[in-house]
């Protein structure tokens, strides 16, 4: 292979070099083969080469990750990219350090790069979710996480799917996005597996998002499975609360003691009252039921004593006397009492009007001490009778 | 053999054997094409591989080598290239573009072997080292040396081993870009300078069979990841001229910088041992600095640049230090490529622009990985001057023809206008610096083309028709006081004939008709829009050859003659 001036093909050495050609372009064909060869054996050995520095910087970087070092994280898991630049999982950790490095445009850049190879990929699109979810891009937020949620993700899918959706509903439940939060939390009840914390969760969120009903349903599942804690039986007893359903409460309050929460203990307190002195309860007879909305009457009576404003001086505004008026109320509680025991029957009309005097004297209570049980109580069987009737 | 073959024998075996031997010639470079591309392929592969190695051996596998190697490395390795080009290898300076160029045109096809030894050497030795150089134009010349090697090895014919060059360039450049397209439109635009099957089939045949090697060993993967390209709206093409300029002025200061340093320092033959030492110093600096990105081809910062690394601020500096190591590297006389830094010169400057125009219009959708994207087509056509290529290149690295629009437009606008400022093209410049006259693709690109209806004059003799009568030609002729006439054989063609003819065709058969006196000779006759060329490849003997209408060929709409050529061709200069 040595160099040699320009041999120009004549006419009279053509022949000669035709016959030749044979020859040398067989040689020329084992030559290629036994360098492809060599070449492979080469490439083969660097590629190995690679490959180890490709792991020894991944490795680095997991560990400054993990260290909370992101910046260094970020230089390692580069110098991991330039030995295995086609690795996604290297990339999608560069991005995450990155976006924990305070590089968020890097971060998705990059991330939208491995989006582009793979749209479905559900890591890239969980990990861009959450980027747009910190820039507070809504649209692109919950684009990103459906795409996540319907992603393809490689084992622990159903896990990481329900972890993208939970965190979806975070996101809409930050942005009151109620409705949309309802939503994505029925759809992800259709799967749950049978662990109490994930189905705690899911209740959780079902609280935040006002729907106690669906909560309260998935507190009972934990509850089904024995694995309740003090605290699930709080959000279950306070749920059940809230939906009114005071004797659930009472039972399920009662085993969250050691919740050490005051709520509870109060609530607790107030559902045992209303269980008490609730005169619409079922079952009850009617001389029951008189009995009892007199106490209500009796307690509301007495609340709104203590809620009496002092005696109005001269220079009262006409609001604030007429606030004055509304709170005197003794008189109508006194003419209520008397129209209670007049009559054996339950009067609809005396019933009504006992509830709206209830409802008076807790809505004028701005300068009232704190409520006692029995006034939450009151209240609260005053509240359900009006959304009842309504 | 003939000799004792009988005389019919040889009379049968000669044609054919002229054919065997054109088609063996013809089937051979086509096979040839093949084999340097699978060879070409396989030194590329190994090129990549020794100039990566070299960067991992000298600077460490880290992203941030220490400032100690920043420095003494790239000095090292030009002293150790400096010694291996002066004493072993001399051919190898410079990227390889217009040794292969001068190999078509003046070596025939004669590049030796040794050069690509060589080129792979200190090219590998230089690049990884730190100096501001490409890894393909070394790799076209490897190519290149490989075909020759191959094509004096099979005696190929002069003609054949002339174009062979361009065949092996277009498989080592599609092999280290890999990107087949642009290989063989660079080849085609830049070096071979026109398109005909048979160079095109081998070209092609020879990028696609180097890249299928290529891959087959290192992976399909682009040389960078293109980000997602986003451009929406057609008003933000006014952005992208903005970025068409700019690159513009950036290829032209490149280019002059290059065209100013190189001559100097070539003056200086005691210095040559330093000169890639000093070079390697200074880049050594920049990167000390605070700016080690620009130290080698740098495909890895230009894919972060892509995915938004750097801020548009340091992204102009970096196309600014680029152009100056890269001016030092290459002016030193170190081997290496002006490729990759051209890219990654169009990559900074195109995110910086980007960026900059994000600041004051926010609204922008274009993100910086696009611009930057754009920027690498912008210099390639401003500053290495193939705006086809240009277009191609970034259409096959992104795999996105949504971006073609930007492209055409920045492209264009850098070409026009860096062609206005710089007229003479960087590989033009430096060919001629080395004093070697190479025929330069733009100019021939751009040269007038003179064609016939330039040059023809009116109808200014009588067209007589094939079935007339020798007596009433001879009337026309004279009636039209021209000497001879012009005839319109319908069955067989155009032809002339004399008034002398006529007469005495007349005085012994009044009754003959024209078509008998003709010669069995046929003009050609020509289109307006036929080149000059064209006219003088056919005007043979004639005194002039018709010009016929397109539509009507029958329709004469003029004459030309040699002198009407000639006389077009004086006027113009």
């Amino acid at each position: 292979m040595g160099d040699s001036p320009n041999p120009v093909a004549t006419p009279a050495s053509e022949r000669g070099a035709l016959t030749s050609r044979g020859g040398t372009l067989s040689v020329v064909i084992v030559i290629s083969v036994a360098l492809f060869v060599l070449t492979h054996f080469v490439n083969a050995a660097y590629q190995r080469e690679r490959a180890a520095l490709a792991e020894h910087w991944l490795k680095t970087g997991d560990t400054d990750f993990a260290a909370g070092n992101a910046a260094s994280a970020v230089d390692s898991y580069r110098a991991a990219l330039t030995y295995d630049s086609t690795n996604p999982d290297t990339t999608l950790k560069l991005a995450e350090a990155l976006a924990r490095a305070g590089q968020q445009r890097q971060a998705t850049s990059y991330l939208l790069t491995l989006l582009q190879e793979e749209p479905g990929n559900g890591p890239v699109n969980l990990a861009l979710a959450r980027l747009a979810t910190k820039e507070q891009d809504s649209s692109d937020a919950v684009r990103y996480y459906h795409g996540a949620i319907y992603g393809g993700w490689s084992g622990q899918g159903q896990a990481m799917r329900r972890q993208a959706r939970l965190e979806l509903v975070d996101f809409l439940l930050n942005h009151n996005a109620v409705t949309n939060a309802r939503s994505e939390l029925i759809g992800l009840t259709a799967d749950l597996p049978r662990d109490p914390a994930v189905i705690a969760d899911v209740a959780d969120r079902f609280v935040r998002a006002g729907d106690d009903e669906n909560a309260l349903r998935l507190y009972r599942d934990v509850i089904g499975l024995r694995k309740a804690t003090p605290a699930i039986w709080s959000a279950a007893g306070m749920s059940a609360f809230r939906l009114a359903d005071y004797r659930v409460a009472e039972e399920y309050l009662a085993r969250a003691k050691g919740a050490g929460d005051n709520s509870v203990a109060a609530s607790l307190d107030t559902a045992r009252a209303v269980l008490e002195l609730d005169p619409f309860a079922r079952g009850l007879p009617t001389s029951r039921r008189i009995e009892r909305l007199r106490r209500v009457l009796d307690i509301a009576a007495a609340r709104a004593e203590v809620c009496k404003p002092p005696q109005p001086s001269t220079s009262i505004s006409p609001a604030a006397a007429q606030m004055v008026d509304q709170l005197d109320t003794e008189k109508e509680a006194s003419l209520l009492r008397q129209q209670l025991s007049s009559s054996r029957e339950l009067d609809p009309d005396v019933t009504d009007a006992v509830m709206r005097f209830v409802l008076r004297v807790e809505q004028s209570g701005g300068q009232c001490p704190a409520a006692s049980s029995q006034d939450s109580a009151a209240t609260l069987i005053a509240r359900n009778r009006q959304a009842e009737e309504r | 053999m003939s000799a004792v073959l009988p005389p019919e024998t040889v009379a049968v075996a000669t044609p054919r054997r002229r054919w065997t031997s054109r088609f063996s010639e013809e089937h051979l470079f086509l096979l040839l094409a093949v084999l340097i591309g699978v060879l070409s392929g396989l030194a590329v592969v190994c090129f990549r591989i020794a100039i990566e190695a070299a960067h991992i051996w000298l600077f460490g596998s880290g992203v941030h080598p220490t400032p100690q190697r920043l420095v003494i490395v790239p000095v090292v390795t030009g002293l150790v290239v400096a010694v291996l080009v002066v004493h072993l290898f001399p051919r190898v300076r410079g990227s390889g573009v217009n040794q292969t160029k001068a190999a078509l045109y003046i070596y025939d096809g004669y590049i030796p072997f040794r050069t690509a030894i060589g080129k792979f050497i200190c090219s590998a030795l230089a690049i990884g080292g730190g100096q501001s150089l490409g890894p393909e134009d070394p790799s076209l010349q490897i190519g290149a040396s490989i075909a020759s090697l191959l094509g004096r090895k099979l005696q190929l014919s002069r003609e054949r081993l002339r174009l062979i060059a361009p065949v092996g360039a277009a498989a080592g450049l599609a092999a280290a870009f890999n990107a087949p397209i642009s290989a063989v439109l660079f080849v085609i635009e830049e070096v071979v300078g026109r398109w005909s099957a048979g160079i095109f089939g081998s070209v092609v045949l020879s990028a696609v069979s180097s890249v299928v090697v290529a891959r087959w060993f290192l992976g399909s993967e682009p040389l960078f990841r293109i980000p997602a390209v986003q451009f929406f709206r057609p008003a933000e093409l006014l952005a992208y001229a903005v970025l068409g300029v700019v690159g513009a002025f950036a290829s032209v200061v490149f280019s002059r910088a290059i065209g100013y340093l190189r001559p100097r320092l070539k003056a200086l033959p005691q210095t040559q041992y330093f000169q890639p030492a000093v070079a390697g110093l200074l880049i050594g600096l920049i990167g000390y600095a605070g700016a080690p990105q620009v130290m080698g081809a740098g495909y890895d910062v230009m894919d972060q640049a892509m995915h938004g690394h750097f801020t548009w601020q340091l992204l102009g500096m970096l196309a600014g230090l680029k152009i100056l190591s890269t001016v030092l590297s290459f002016t030193s006389g170190t081997p290496g490529g002006m490729f990759a830094p051209t890219l990654f010169i169009g990559a900074m400057l195109g995110g910086a622009v980007g960026g900059a125009e994000r600041v004051f219009f926010s609204h922008l959708t274009g993100s910086v990985g696009t611009y930057a994207l754009v920027g690498m087509g912008v210099l390639f056509a401003g500053f290495l001057r193939a705006p086809m290529t240009s277009v191609f290149m970034v259409l096959e690295v992104s795999g996105d023809y949504s971006i073609i629009l930007p492209v055409l437009v920045s492209n264009t606008i850098a070409y026009l206008i860096a062609r206005n400022l710089q007229p003479v093209p960087i590989f033009d410049m430096l060919s001629r610096q080395d004093g070697v006259d190479l025929p330069s693709m733009e100019e021939e690109r751009e040269a007038a083309i003179y064609r016939v209806e330039d040059a023809m004059r009116a109808l200014d003799v009588p067209v007589v028709h094939g079935e007339v009568r020798v007596e009433t030609a001879l009337q026309r002729v004279i009636e039209s006081g021209a000497n001879l006439a012009l005839v319109d054989d319908w069955s067989g063609g155009w032809g002339t004939i004399t008034r002398g003819a006529l007469q005495q065709a007349v005085l012994q058969r009044h009754d003959a008709v024209v078509r008998e006196l003709l010669s069995l000779k046929r003009m050609e006759p020509l289109f307006p829009d036929n080149t000059l060329e064209v006219a003088m490849q056919r005007i043979h003997d004639w005194p002039f050859l018709p010009v016929v209408h397109r539509a009507d060929p029958r329709q004469v709409i003029g004459i030309i003659s040699l002198q009407d050529v000639l006389g077009a061709y004086r006027k113009t200069n």
